[in-house]
């Protein structure tokens, strides 16, 4: 048995339940969850806006310790220390095989699902399966996960820590790493201080940019980016954010913008800001139904790239232990993005929290 | 800071400076060679945000006549951008191809005709 946050309905809040754990299979691992981030995509799904079989426990970003492992495990052991890794790859399909793990197909297959690989989960409550959030189910004191899904880390890093490297810090520091590829002396615009907005900004400054400008409506979170690295900040409810992008830039717009909140209108927004021949990388998750509308001419005309990055083109076994290096050596803030500590209990209270656009991250701690 | 703390003061001085387009040579040689298609009884609005404001060139015993805010006009060309986008365009500070582009100006109608009446 373990304790949960089951979302039950859509636009409900999170019910805490206890809900059946069945042992792991082979090739599964059971984990012992110590921290669990709330994360914007965990809201989406309350919202309906990523429809995925119900009832379903969320959650993502965590760290926990090994319990037990299934037949066959070889890569992590019981008292492991673990960070989710939430884009579980095969190793198989043609995205792997190219080097892109995080493109995975059977990978995409068990967000769309919420099931592990063999079609079921390990969860159930009241006689009936409850699925877990893309392969992770982490808003649970246990979760079964295939082994791809954890990732074993150093021990001198505490759980509250590491859970962030597994969604806000890969997927911020890796857009700029793997996907943009930024180039020291390179300016850049960041739209969205949240989580990933935040390890966005400082993935910039660790690769050399000379102008990071970070864009959000919370004057308070804008003050905080400097700290991270941001050498501008522009508040968009007060003024235009491109016009003010390319005041700051001689009229020419960022060599690279990263949208980091998922609405179609900061999407265009970000590619508008973008200079001739610059990089466009989209991180923010909008509903599957929404478009974007951008210039037709300035296509050809501008030859800019428009490109999005999943995980921070992350390839999770080699990249968290060394984020978490980076850390450990003083070159990564990872204590400050933490606004806020709940219980499992108060988890709702931290959505009202992300919602409002109150928290940097909202953090779950899991009762000894 | 926006540049147009209102809609009023957004009139008083777009608003103005347009009423003194409307009085100069090129204006009226304009209205003299211009025919507005079928359907259509305005040349151009003007859609501003921040603040929200409209204004429309029409015309009026063979002269430019501008209306500022909400009206039933047709117009053949319709412009929207926010009002400081505006302000940094009639102040000659923003080049009309880059900001379609970006999008920091959004054109409805033929944009072959819209050559004729901006700067």
């Amino acid at each position: 048995m373990a304790k949960a946050a089951v979302l039950q309905r859509y636009g409900e809040p999170l019910t805490i339940e206890e809900v059946e754990v069945a042992g792991p299979k082979r090739g599964e691992v059971k984990v012992k969850l110590k921290a669990a981030g709330l994360c914007h995509s965990d809201w989406h799904v309350v919202e309906g806006k990523l429809p995925l079989p119900l009832p379903i426990v969320l959650g993502h970003e965590g760290a926990g310790v090994v319990e037990e492992v299934g037949e066959g495990v070889t890569n992590v052991k019981q008292g492991d220390h673990v960070v989710l890794n939430w884009v579980p790859s095969c190793g198989r399909c043609r995205d792997c095989r190219t080097g892109r793990p995080d493109l995975c197909e059977e990978a995409a297959r068990l967000t769309a699902t919420g099931t592990l690989p063999d079609g079921t989960t390990r969860f159930s409550w009241q006689g009936k399966p409850v699925y877990q959030f893309l392969t992770a189910g982490a808003f649970s004191e246990y979760t079964i996960v295939p082994e791809q899904a954890v990732i074993p880390i150093r021990r001198d890093v505490p759980f509250e820590l590491a859970a962030l490297i597994g969604c806000s810090v890969m997927t911020g520091v890796g857009a700029v790493i793997h996907t943009a590829r930024v180039r020291p002396g390179s300016t850049v615009a960041v739209l969205g201080a949240g989580g990933v907005g935040f390890n966005i900004i400082q993935g910039a400054a660790l690769a050399g940019a000379k102008q990071i400008i970070a864009i959000d409506v919370v004057e308070e979170k804008l003050a905080m980016t400097k700290t991270f690295g941001a050498t501008h900040t522009v508040n968009a409810r007060e003024e235009d954010a491109v016009s003010a992008v390319l005041d700051l830039t001689d009229g020419l717009g960022v060599d690279y913008a990263f949208e980091a909140i998922g609405r179609p209108e900061t999407m265009a927004d970000a590619y508008n800001m973008t200079r001739k021949a610059g990089t466009t990388v989209i991180v923010g998750i909008a509903a599957p139904h929404e478009t974007v509308e951008i210039n037709a001419f300035s296509l050809p005309s501008q030859s800019k790239t428009l490109t999005g990055s999943w995980l921070g083109q992350g390839n999770p076994p080699v990249d968290y232990p060394k984020l978490l290096d980076l850390y450990a050596a003083g070159k990564l803030k990872l204590e400050p993005l933490i606004s806020a500590v709940y219980s499992l209990e108060q988890i709702n209270d931290g959505f009202a929290a992300l919602k409002s656009g109150q928290n940097i991250r909202g953090l779950i701690r899991f009762e000894e | 800071m926006p540049v147009f703390q209102s809609e009023q003061e957004l009139y008083d001085v777009l608003g103005r400076f347009f009423e003194k387009v409307a009085e100069t040579d090129e204006s009226k040689e304009l209205i003299a060679s211009t025919e507005l298609s079928p359907g259509y009884d305005a040349y151009v609005q003007y859609i501003f945000h921040k603040p929200e404001a409209k204004i429309t060139w029409t015309h009026e015993n063979g002269r430019l006549k501008i209306v500022c805010g909400e009206t039933d006009l047709r117009p053949e060309l319709i412009f929207e951008q926010t009002a400081d986008v505006g302000h940094k365009f009639w102040l000659g500070k923003l080049d009309l191809q880059q900001a379609l582009a970006r999008q920091q100006i959004k054109v409805q109608g033929p944009l072959v005709n819209a050559l004729k009446v901006l700067p």
